[in-house]
């Protein structure tokens, strides 16, 4: 029977195991002549979660050492953690990471009013209305006050060729995007990563298409919201109209009248060769960053069930139970937790750089989340919010249909006793929480 | 924090036991009639929180017996304080442990 003992030596720290097994080998020798095989096989069966214990809670262990370090047994203590742990990960997120291209950008500020024309709404792509097409139809395309064009050219940067859009001059104008009026326009990722994050930037000439072009400013990558992203967009008249005329490209429109959403329709008109276009006009999309979170966390929230109950367990009142401001307090703690885990999740996703899958890495981090902030929920006394501690099992199973049996926690505060039965039973299907009376506050 | 450490009905009892004398994790067994999974680990944690310390017992003795030695455990200052504070919460800790004695 001794070989049950040394398997379980095996989970307990290699420092403690001579002298752990010595004790549990001479418990044994003593119990074995004196109560049984039976007996001794049951006793042996014990030590395992003795060995477990010393596992998670050996003195010597340095993992033990550490836990204390960063204990979160007191409220204020878990929320600071909390609180460092935000703001790290957003200092992190901020420095070595685009947090903001992670995201769903803001829409543009009347993107209800913009469209893409195309002339053949079934291909993959929106780049397929010529140039003399564009020039011919702009000033009389039904409906549309204003219209933009934009082509994809090479140029070069210090590192390798880029894709710069050679546009219409009133291109940014007309997205109410803050950007120079003419020369060459950076996006910031490009600055980056192909200029070496150059501070001297502005100014600075760089081959276009054959030619050379000034650098007049750096915009966000999120400024960019339409078909095909760019590296780089060249406001220039004097390029623009020494384009190809059958060059094809995007076309953008500013309609008089907001654009119904989700739907594509048509305008016919007439092009200088006296033939009809039929163009269709399809709608950016203009959700609000705080509708896709929100479509991210909330079926999360929703699926939480999936690894762990809502319920926080049963706190029956008795005459000791806190007063009503004090149980508002512990959902005020739940609430702040969340509240704090929500920007730790987003900032870390990117600094991980795992924005591709970010919506899966995101739901199931949250998820996880989710359920730790219930359990550490569940293990706090529900008036002093201090996590619970002393936890002894208690009873056997065979107890099942006479009484509850399984973990029971106190409040070092005093305030009362948690009871977590093993199995839910009709009588105790949950957690039970037991107020108990002042005097042991003392 | 407060001076002293509550204890649930369970951990006072394995306590009372030590206390008692019965300072062999086998004997604090037979005499609260817990499984060795809950009594070794809840010792461990008082021994961890001060309230109880362990010592191992003399080769000379063990050899004498014809046994390997044995660890035992002895209630400490704060464990008695302890003690006392979880005797007046539950008045019967005492009067079971008298009883299970007598047995």
């Amino acid at each position: 029977m001794n070989w049950i003992l040394r398997l379980a030596a095996l989970i307990v720290p290699a420092d403690k195991r001579a002298a752990w097994l010595a004790e549990w080998d001479a418990e044994l020798a003593f119990v074995r002549p004196r109560c049984g095989n039976v007996a001794a096989l049951f006793f042996c069966a014990g030590a395992f979660s003795d060995a477990i214990w010393m596992r998670r809670n050996g003195e010597l262990s340095a993992s033990a050492e550490l836990r204390e370090i960063f204990q979160v047994r007191s409220p204020l203590r878990c929320l600071a953690w909390l609180t460092v742990l935000a703001l790290s990960s957003l200092g992190l997120a901020l420095r070595f990471s685009s947090l903001a291209n992670a995201f769903p950008p803001e829409p543009y500020r009347d993107s209800q009013n913009l469209a893409m024309v195309t002339l053949h709404p079934d291909g993959p792509r929106y780049a397929d209305v010529p140039l003399w097409k564009f020039r011919a139809a702009e000033s009389r395309i039904p409906d549309v006050e204003e219209a933009a064009f934009y082509t994809h050219v090479l140029g070069q940067s210090p590192r390798k060729p880029m894709v710069v859009a050679i546009a219409s001059p009133n291109l940014f104008r007309m997205l109410s995007v803050a950007a120079p009026a003419q020369g060459l326009i950076l996006a910031r990722s490009t600055w980056r990563r192909l200029f070496k994050s150059d501070p001297t930037i502005i100014g600075r000439k760089v081959e276009v298409d054959g030619r050379y072009a000034t650098v007049t400013g750096i915009i966000s990558d999120n400024a960019w919201q339409l078909p095909a992203f760019p590296q780089a967009w060249l406001l220039d008249e004097t390029r623009f109209q020494a384009l190809p005329p059958n060059s094809s490209g995007y076309v953008v429109a500013r309609l008089r009248t907001p654009a119904p959403s989700n739907f594509f329709w048509t305008a016919s008109t007439t092009n200088s060769r006296a033939e009809y276009d039929r163009l269709t006009f399809v709608p950016i999309p203009h959700e609000s960053v705080a509708l896709v979170i929100l479509a991210l966390f909330l079926p999360g929230l929703l699926a939480l069930p999936v690894l762990t109950r809502y319920h926080l367990g049963a706190y029956p009142a008795n005459r000791h139970a806190p007063p009503r401001t004090v149980r508002v307090r512990r959902w005020f703690f739940l609430a702040t937790k969340i509240a704090l885990i929500l920007p730790t999740l987003l900032c870390s996703t990117c600094v991980l750089g795992v924005v591709p899958l970010m919506p899966g890495c995101l739901m199931m981090s949250w998820l996880l989340s989710m359920r730790w902030a219930w359990n550490d929920q569940r293990n706090r006394c529900p008036v002093c919010l201090h996590s619970l501690s002393l936890p002894v099992r208690i009873g056997e199973a065979s107890h099942t249909f006479l009484e509850w049996y399984g973990t029971e926690l106190v409040c070092t505060r005093g305030h009362g006793l948690l009871h977590v039965p093993e199995i839910s039973t009709s009588c105790y299907s949950e957690q039970r929480w037991l107020y108990l009376d002042p005097s042991w506050s003392s | 924090m407060p001076d002293t450490v509550k204890l649930s009905h369970t951990a006072a009892l394995i306590l009372q036991a030590i206390g008692a004398g019965d300072g062999y994790g086998f004997s604090v067994m037979e005499m609260t009639g817990l499984p060795s999974g809950t009594v070794y680990p809840a010792m461990r944690r008082m021994e961890r929180d001060g309230l109880i310390r362990s010592q191992w017992e003399r080769q000379s003795i063990a050899d004498a017996e014809q046994r390997p030695p044995r660890k035992y455990y002895k209630i400490t200052r704060a464990g008695n304080d302890a003690l006392e504070a979880s005797q007046k919460r539950y008045p019967l800790l005492a009067k079971l442990a008298a009883e299970e004695r007598g047995q």
